[in-house]
């Protein structure tokens, strides 16, 4: 790839659609930042309830994906058509639906373990926030999974490579990553 | 992954009092993070000059609140 050309990775219009939901997120940490503020106690008791392993571990599973959509597509780059290229691409694009499923399960079990101790989105403003936002990104988890499997349908069965479309998908999955590393030190850390 | 575990290790030894310092490295290692995911994950890097522009003022700015609300 050429450093001085300067392009945008994926389909341009993608992007607005990235920023629009990274600016929604920024937009709800602002709110939950003036509800910290307004119930410290209530936030702070709330948070020390959470367990920060299943927010560190999901984190590293996050980043690791994103780690192998990214190797994907430099195979894919550095030895295009070729058919061993394209497999071993292919095998880095399913390792990251892998940790895709393992964030699931382990956010699953992280809600389940709530509510068997008793708690609901109900009980006070933070769990609102805590189950609404890891919620909504638990939706964008699962969409870039069904979109990492469709870029890997596509990586092994297209005439042609199409780089845009596997670089917009790529993006969708880092987008979700992005989410996360926003969301992570503020509800489990700060 | 080394800035993640920076944050929780820094989140480990102030849990206790609720520091002010140590939130400012946590929210400041998680957009030293987005950065990087922007820059190299999602090639940012290569980007126009005017989106890196953008993306980069909205992380100062993001830290900026954040800082505001939650450290001061």
């Amino acid at each position: 790839m050429n450093n001085l050309t300067p392009r945008l990775s994926g389909e341009p219009m993608l992007w607005i659609l990235l920023f629009g939901d990274i600016a929604l997120y920024s937009l709800f940490l602002v709110f939950f930042g003036i509800d910290y503020n307004a119930q410290n106690l209530v936030f702070r008791e709330s948070q020390e309830s959470l367990t920060p392993a299943f927010g560190f571990i999901n984190t590293i599973v996050l980043l690791t994906g994103s780690w192998f959509v990214v190797r994907g597509l430099q195979v894919l780059r550095e030895k295009g058509n070729d058919y061993a290229a394209r497999r071993k691409a292919a095998g880095y694009v399913l390792y990251a639906v892998v940790c895709g499923a393992v964030f699931t399960i382990l956010k699953v079990t992280e809600y389940m373990f709530k509510v068997k101790s008793g708690v609901s989105m109900t009980d006070n403003a933070f769990f609102v926030y805590y189950f609404a936002l890891t919620g909504l990104h638990l939706i964008h988890v699962l969409i870039g999974i069904v979109t990492l499997y469709y870029m890997r349908r596509h990586i092994e069965r297209a005439i042609t490579i199409d780089y845009q479309f596997l670089e917009s998908s790529a993006n969708f999955w880092h987008l979700v990553d992005l989410l996360w590393i926003m969301l992570f030190p503020l509800i489990y850390l700060v | 992954m080394v800035l993640t575990g920076g944050s929780w290790i820094l989140h480990s030894l102030f849990s206790e009092r609720q520091s002010g310092v140590a939130i400012a490295f946590v929210l400041a290692i998680a957009v030293i993070k987005m950065h990087l995911v922007l820059g190299f994950f999602m090639e940012l890097r290569f980007a126009p000059k005017l989106i890196k522009w953008a993306s980069d003022a909205w992380l100062i700015l993001l830290l900026s609140v954040l800082f505001f609300l939650f450290c001061i």
